[in-house]
């Protein structure tokens, strides 16, 4: 449907006042029986809707002159109304101010230095979230709602230097509930990807799991001599690559020497399927520090290939 | 002529359109809510309504309310010698309400407009609908309950800036946001939650009394069957005491022994903390689907029994920052919605100039494969076809293409929900296209899905340049043939149903029974005098003399336990 269609479909001349455009579309409603003519009313229905959207555009660009009415009485409170939303927020939300910016700051200024937080930067972090959670503000809706975005959008930007808020803020917004579905945020799918992982890695940590003898092989000290433990490589893959892509700071808590022996298989299959399959960022979209992971992994993966191939 | 039904979990009520307005039909005991219980008797006779939920504490495994929480499914309860489905009990109730219509007019009732929870699935739809049928009741229209409390509402005005309607029921929460606009009543967006009402706050209620109720744990000789009930009987009395006062005594009486426990309204208020968070998803997810802010409302409008608590308002005022509005009636602004719409089917003068559009609350779409990039394909991928809170009636189209080489045929699942994956949504029914073999992507359907304004769906597919085209109106697994139908409502209709004359005397008499075993002491001995001198009065059958016992009989009971309520 194009725009003439639709102004002709709802039998007024092209308009931006919105009232103008319900009182054709509410006339032409009443001409027609719905249940016996449900396609002219899908016609009408989407002419309105089609028109709807359009003038919105229109009212919420200032100095557009396109099919401007002649007495636009209400331009100003219509947008009012509805302003345009940004899913960004540049401010935070009301209240607690200060703990807004500090943890903004905390976690988006680290230019040149260790991507992920210190202990103490962790509890600092943390620190600053209680805070925020625990204002009253947050009874209402639409406070809660400002909170919701600025969180998704600062957790999913700043990962994995935002780590140690993943937890509390899931369970905070319950954003466990949402996974999987067609609606939600991106920021929240990808949060929810690295709550997955991270709680994977807090459960391999348990002897009871399929992967702490992965886990434990990885944190042994090796020795020049030392062989590759008797353990089931897909594991130690798991860990390993969950590891890089969620939280490159437990890679300190791992023997440097282990890693690399198992670094000689990266080229398996299976360790490039785990990449790409269980936590493994998807293009686009995607916070900056991935960016700069990926040709990492290519390098290693083709060095890899080149030393396990050699004769 | 055609009548508006409010099938409630915990009440029902019917509504008709009359001289210009919507009126309430006042059942066989006079009250314009019927309880939705269904009762057997001793020789097999039927109670429904009042007498059904005063019989429960007595008779617990004879009786069954609350059934509303699993029609569409093939859950069957057994009630003495014979077994029902949800769809049943159902019918049952709308068969009283019906007759009740009929006594209050005088005229036959044909058809009715029934509602359902906005977010009500596709299944539990088509079963409110067989429930319908086998009352005898052509089904003209389901229709949404939050919407049809808005049309109660808004038809009181011409232009009304959005407004959202928050419908606590006794097992169902919906939400929708509603806008009035030159006489059309317009649904923006609904959102709700199946497994959320006032009888999982009775729950809550139950697990605060329970471990203080009896330290002995002598409660756990009683048969379960009868606990359940003796509990949820006392945490609906609590609950409602607990609406005006900080305390509620929480007591049953089982076997002549009292056992008693005090809930503060405050450990009621803790004890509900998560099913009082479970109400903000619905609402957030309605105003971020309609685009609408919380300040650009102009009303929270209040519908539903369970909206009456104290701590359900608190929450609600909280979450929106002002207070709601209470002025709708709770309990009826729902079937006066359905007569509003029954009157509009019947093109009642008086609503010449009002119209409604609704939205399909849910997305409906099929399941597709995608490549994976790596060589395979991740099938179970959900392809949304129609995406929630768009405008009904609607159609819309999407094309899918063959995944490999020769392939014969494409096969549709179709599916309602909100995941990405199949797995979590519900599948409506499925549907096989035969197509010529052609090389992988060369040949592509076309996929029509048309939702009409009762909700029911119709998928279309064809195969552009060929003749091929299929057609399915989904019917689920369960669905019956007009045939079968017949037969069921045959069978309901041979049940002997409790004379509707008689009905207040058995929902009095129900009433002490359950007294006699609920007091103690010398208030035992009371209701036992009172119910001995009404029996005798029955015996006499004279109607004087039986009415004039009957308000002795209720008046030592009010006395004793206090009014009783709906």
């Amino acid at each position: 449907m194009n725009g003439a269609d639709a102004w002709h479909e709802l039998g007024i001349e092209p308009t931006n006042d919105p009232r103008a455009i319900r009182a054709a579309y509410s006339a032409k409603l009443k001409a027609i029986d719905v249940d016996r003519e449900p396609e002219a009313f899908i016609a009408l229905r989407e002419a309105f809707e089609f028109v709807q959207s359009f003038v919105k555009s229109i009212n919420s660009t200032p100095g557009s002159t396109r099919e401007a009415a002649p007495d636009p009485p209400e331009e100003p409170s219509r947008e009012a109304e509805e302003p345009f939303r940004s899913d960004w927020p540049a401010q935070p939300p009301i209240g607690t101010q200060a703990h807004y910016h500090a943890l903004e700051a905390l976690l988006t200024d680290w230019a040149g230095q260790d991507p992920c937080l210190s202990d103490g930067e962790k509890s600092e972090a943390l620190a600053h979230w209680t805070a925020i959670a625990a204002d009253p503000h947050l009874q209402q809706i639409s406070a809660l709602d400002e909170l919701e975005r600025w969180a998704a959008w600062l957790i999913s930007a700043t990962l994995p230097r935002s780590n140690a808020l993943v937890m509390p803020v899931v369970s905070f917004f319950r954003w466990e509930r949402a996974m999987g579905s067609i609606s939600s945020d991106p920021g929240v799918e990808y949060i929810l990807r690295h709550y997955k992982a991270l709680q994977f890695l807090d459960q391999a940590r348990l002897p009871t799991h399929s992967h702490h003898p992965a886990w434990v092989e990885l944190r042994s000290k090796a020795y020049p001599k030392s062989n590759r433990g008797r353990v089931d490589p897909h594991t130690v893959y798991n860990i390993l690559t969950t590891v890089r892509f969620c939280c490159p700071e437990v890679e300190r808590q791992f023997d440097p020497l282990r890693v690399e022996m198992w670094k000689n298989n990266t080229a398996d299959p299976a360790y490039l399927r785990t990449v790409q399959h269980d936590y493994g960022p998807e293009p686009g979209g995607l916070p900056r520090w991935v960016s700069w992971l990926i040709p990492a992994w290519f390098l290693l993966a083709i060095i890899a290939a080149s030393f396990g191939h050699r004769p | 002529m055609i009548i508006g039904i409010d099938l409630g979990t915990t009440n029902s009520a019917a509504a008709i359109w009359r001289d210009g307005g919507p009126v309430l039909v006042p059942n066989s005991i006079g009250d314009l809510l019927t309880p939705s219980a269904v009762s057997i008797g001793d020789k097999g006779e039927v109670f429904v309504g009042m007498a059904a939920r005063e019989r429960q504490p007595t008779h617990p495994r004879h009786t069954v309310t609350a059934f509303k929480r699993y029609i569409g499914t093939q859950q069957t309860v057994a009630l003495g010698k014979r077994s029902f489905d949800a769809e049943e009990l159902s019918a049952l109730v709308l068969k009283s309400l019906k007759a009740d219509a009929e006594a209050f007019t005088g005229e036959e009732v044909t058809g009715a407009v029934i509602t359902v929870p906005a977010y009500f699935n596709d299944r539990q739809r088509k079963a409110t609908r067989r429930a319908g049928q086998l009352a005898g009741l052509k089904v003209e229209r389901l229709i949404n309950e939050p919407t049809a409390a808005a049309l109660a509402f808004g038809i009181q005005t011409r232009e009304q800036e959005p407004f959202l309607v928050f419908d606590l029921g006794g097992g169902t929460f919906d939400v929708s946001i509603v806008e009035v606009f030159e006489g059309v009543v317009e649904v923006r967006a609904s959102a709700g939650d199946n497994r959320l009402g006032g009888e999982d706050f009775n729950a809550r209620l139950i697990d605060i009394a329970r471990p203080k109720l009896d330290p002995g744990k002598e409660l756990e000789k009683v048969d379960p069957v009868v606990l359940v009930e003796l509990l949820r009987a006392a945490a609906e009395r609590a609950r409602r005491k607990l609406s005006e006062a900080d305390e509620a005594d929480f007591t049953i009486v089982w076997d002549g022994r009292e056992y008693s426990t005090t809930v503060s309204s405050l450990a009621f208020e803790d004890g509900c903390a998560q099913l009082l968070q479970r109400l903000r998803d619905p609402v957030l997810r309605s105003l971020r689907d309609s685009n609408i802010r919380v300040e650009a409302l102009s009303e929270i409008v209040l519908v539903g029994g369970a909206t009456r608590m104290p701590i359900v308002r608190r929450a609600i005022t909280r979450m929106f920052g002002r207070f709601p509005n209470a002025t709708v009636h709770p309990d009826h602004a729902v079937a006066l919605g359905a007569a509003v719409q029954a009157g509009l089917l019947a093109r009642d003068s008086a609503l010449e100039e009002v119209r409604l559009t609704d939205v399909c609350p849910f997305t409906l779409g099929v399941d597709m494969a995608e490549p994976d990039g790596r060589g395979g394909y991740r099938s179970g991928i959900f392809s949304p076809i129609i995406d929630r809170n768009t405008a009904i009636p609607t159609s819309r189209v999407n094309y899918y293409t063959t995944l490999s080489d020769n392939q014969r045929e494409l096969r549709f699942g179709i599916y309602q929900g909100e995941a990405r994956e199949v797995a979590g949504n519900v599948k409506l029914g499925e549907l096989k296209v035969p197509i010529p073999p052609k090389p992988a992507g060369h040949v592509s359907a076309e996929c029509r899905f048309s939702y009409d304004s009762s909700g029911l769906l119709e998928v279309d597919v064809t195969i552009p340049g060929t003749e091929i085209t299929r057609n399915l109106v989904i019917v689920d697994e369960s669905d019956f043939t007009a045939a079968q139908i017949e037969e069921r409502r045959a069978a309901l209709a041979k049940l002997k149903l409790h004379p509707r004359d008689e009905a207040e005397n058995a929902a009095v008499l129900a009433r002490a029974a359950r007294c006699y075993e609920g007091f103690t002491g010398m208030q035992r001995d009371m209701i036992g005098q009172a119910i001995g001198a009404f029996e005798g009065a029955l015996s006499t059958q004279d109607p004087r003399v039986i009415r004039e016992a009957r308000v002795a009989l209720v008046a030592t009971l009010d006395q004793i336990e206090g009014e009783r309520f709906l």
